[in-house]
């Protein structure tokens, strides 16, 4: 009998998707039941499939942004405080979406506080201030680098923020999560946040729960990293330059062509540029590494000693035809036409 | 012969007037192996069928079916018991020097709320108790008539005499002519039922009988060597509190209550917690088990998840492990045309996801209830 596999209670229960709590008394059922203990047992003893309590098993959810302990203050927060995140994974901010965010923060001011959590001044980091104040308590930003950024290039001083306690696991985990709901991260932006979930041991579907994508792009972004340096100099430039698609068809064409990579770099770099679209990548590198014996009619050039073409000759052997095409534009067709009766006829001399 | 026109391929087949030959006829050679049990090729389950049966090989016994006799002597033999003792129909036993018969497991199917499907859970679990080789016996105590209904006898033709009408007879101490109550849908009596019809809810006479709520427990002991046949017992109860209803539990040692994942018969649970509140604090010596069967289930439903949650945090220990998802076979069990083609789903569609349901459900039922065969202790081997 081959249908498919029961719904186990037990089996719901340990995926977390039924949750048990202890019950704030005996059922009713239970009650009923137990109303007169001293009678005999006369039934067999059956084993129950369930233990008699259940273990409570709160379901682990990835968003764990609840902070360790409880501050969540909110206040003005200066500028020249505020570290950038460095689990930040937008390394780009896309100008037009910058303008827009810039004009709003013009007219309204940052409405969403940020979130920011205190740190000590850590070495190297990028500070957003002018001027870095040594004095005081510095905030590293956990979520909001754009409206932040947005602040600074308007000239604000300070900006509105959550100030969280946060360990360092909650504020990458938040950092990363919460740019996928703004402004979409590019595929090589969001290939460095699976990779640090790649890092921790989780599988490609652990990601994409947490991310709350697809597997198959995780799969994909990932595929992205794995490009030779070439490629990912470009990317490093300019994270947007292509998607993961392309980096799919990119893998593909370094199979069919192993030596020509530079002329698929060079492609590339045309798309970055601008110059090309993602969606032309194969044709234009097929164009260029294929042979050109495509045609059947074959073009016989004959050439001067500076290469100016003087004659094209077609020969199309199914009509069993030879055509003389004159290139030149000053060309006497009846000294050509003698000059080929000629030879032809000289030809016929075994 | 032409097929039947539902698209599940199944070996029944339909005559020209539309309707099923072969429904209660069987099962294939591989359900049957798996339900007996049988561990080996499908030839010799084949030919160890044929010996026990006391048949000879037909020619093309290739594709024939399996009733559940037969997988109650294959089972029998893979459980080392006795071949007489497993075919015969009186079930005596010595105990401490007195001669008696063996009790059957006696289920009860009820839950105060109406429509979570305790008629469908009662008629495959019988089906499925049946073909694991057990000797059933089904009791219609819904005047209704679903379970009647749902095994193809029409409940308005002539039922000569229903549990009613055997629990009155006791009453006035009749004799009881248990017999002429059973119908029988599977061979050797390995599935009877006591139908009913409407008449059933005449039971203003029960108000004036003494000793009512003991009724049922005193038919099966006066009738105990017809009910010492059977294996197991299950009745389908009314929904609704009758006088009746409290009759039948108090016979009973197990009580299944049916819910649907939804509060409503949720709230039904506590119906029922204070009708056995009621009966116990009556009548002391009533010791009754409640396991609940989670029925149509739907996994993409959120609500059905946390009523699920609930559940298993309410009555931890009580509920069936196999969760009977909501499947479509379940409506096509009955036709309100053709009485003659109803049967449950386990007989008409085993190989389809409700039917692997029931399955579970029944297998974890004989062990949790320790439903013996012609009282031999079994040990299901894991599937």
């Amino acid at each position: 009998m081959s249908a498919r596999k029961a719904i186990k209670l037990s089996g719901l229960v340990n995926a977390g998707k039924v949750i048990v709590t202890e019950p704030s008394g005996p059922s009713l059922l239970a009650q009923a039941l137990q109303m007169q203990p001293e009678a005999a047992q006369d039934a067999p003893v059956v084993e129950p499939s369930l233990p008699a309590a259940l273990p409570i098993q709160p379901s682990p959810s990835p968003l764990s942004g609840e902070p360790s302990s409880p501050s969540n203050v909110l206040q003005q927060v200066r500028l020249d405080t505020l570290y950038v995140s460095p689990y930040q994974p937008r390394t780009r901010m896309s100008d037009e979406a910058m303008d827009f965010l810039r004009a709003s923060v013009d007219v309204l001011g940052i409405t969403a506080p940020i979130t920011v959590r205190p740190v000590a001044a850590p070495a190297g980091a990028a500070v957003l201030g002018e001027k870095a104040s040594p004095t005081g308590q510095m905030f590293e930003i956990v979520c909001g680098h754009r409206r932040t950024e947005a602040a600074r290039s308007l000239g604000l001083d300070t900006v509105p923020a959550y100030v969280r306690t946060l360990t360092d696991e909650e504020a990458e985990q938040l950092a990363r999560l919460d740019n996928e709901n703004s402004e979409p991260l590019c595929d090589f932006d969001r290939a460095k946040n699976f990779a640090a979930g790649k890092r921790k041991g989780l599988t490609q579907s652990r990601i994409a729960q947490e991310f709350g994508c697809s597997q198959a792009l995780v799969s994909e972004c990932l595929a992205l990293l794995d490009l030779p340096p070439d490629f990912l100099q470009i990317l490093e430039r300019n994270p947007a330059a292509f998607s993961a698609k392309t980096g799919k068809v990119i893998r593909d064409l370094r199979l069919a062509y192993p030596e020509n990579t530079a002329v698929i770099v060079e492609a590339v770099q045309r798309i970055a540029d601008g110059k090309l679209d993602q969606k032309a990548l194969r044709a234009s590198v097929e164009l260029r590494l294929q042979p050109v014996t495509a045609t059947r009619n074959t073009h016989r050039r004959v050439v001067d000693k500076q290469g100016k073409t003087l004659f094209t000759l077609h020969l199309k052997p199914k009509e069993r035809s030879v055509i003389v095409q004159c290139d030149q534009a000053d060309a006497d067709l009846d000294a050509i036409e003698a000059l080929l009766r000629a030879a032809l006829e000289s030809a016929q001399q075994p | 012969m032409y097929r039947c026109s539902c698209k599940i391929p199944c070996n029944k087949s339909t005559t020209m007037w539309g309707f099923s030959m072969t429904q209660f006829q069987g099962v294939r050679a591989r359900s049957a192996q798996e339900f007996s049990g049988y561990i080996g090729t499908a030839r010799n389950f084949r030919l160890l069928s044929d010996k026990l049966r006391g048949t000879g090989a037909a020619p093309d016994s290739y594709q024939r079916l399996y009733i559940p006799a037969d997988i109650r002597r294959v089972r029998c033999h893979e459980l080392g018991i006795p071949q007489d003792v497993a075919a015969s129909e009186s079930g005596k036993v010595e105990a401490a020097g007195k001669a008696g018969f063996r009790r059957p497991k006696v289920i009860n199917c009820r839950i105060p709320k109406g429509g979570v499907g305790k008629t469908t859970v009662a008629g495959n679990l019988a089906v499925g108790l049946a073909y694991f080789g057990h000797r059933v016996l089904l009791i219609d105590a819904d005047p209704q008539a679903s379970l009647t209904n749902l095994l193809g006898i029409d409940p308005s033709a002539n039922i000569p005499a229903h549990i009613g009408t055997l629990l009155r007879r006791v009453a006035l101490g009749e004799p009881t002519q248990v017999d002429q109550a059973v119908r029988a849908i599977h061979d050797e009596h390995m599935l009877d039922i006591i139908p009913c019809d409407i008449t059933l809810a005449n039971e203003a006479w029960l108000m004036g009988a003494t000793g009512r709520e003991f009724l049922f427990s005193r038919l099966l002991e006066q009738e105990a060597a017809f009910f010492s046949r059977y294996d197991v017992v299950l009745i389908d109860s009314a929904p609704g509190s009758s006088m009746l209803t409290t009759t039948m539990l108090v016979g009973s040692d197990h009580v299944l209550a049916v819910v649907t994942p939804e509060s409503q018969a949720i709230a039904a649970l506590e119906v029922l917690a204070s009708n056995i509140a009621d009966v116990k604090s009556a009548l002391r010596a009533v010791e009754l088990d409640v396991k609940i069967l989670v029925n149509r289930f739907n996994s993409a439903r959120r609500p059905h998840m946390d009523t699920l949650s609930f559940l298993a945090s309410q009555y931890p220990g009580q509920i069936i492990e196999t969760v009977v998802r909501d499947f479509i076979g379940f409506l096509r069990e009955v036709s309100p045309e053709k009485i003659e083609t109803n049967a449950p789903l386990l007989e008409k569609e085993p190989a389809s996801i409700g039917a692997r349901d029931i399955i579970d459900v029944t297998k974890s039922l004989i062990q949790q209830y320790d439903i013996r065969i012609a009282g031999h202790q079994q040990i299901l081997r894991a599937a």
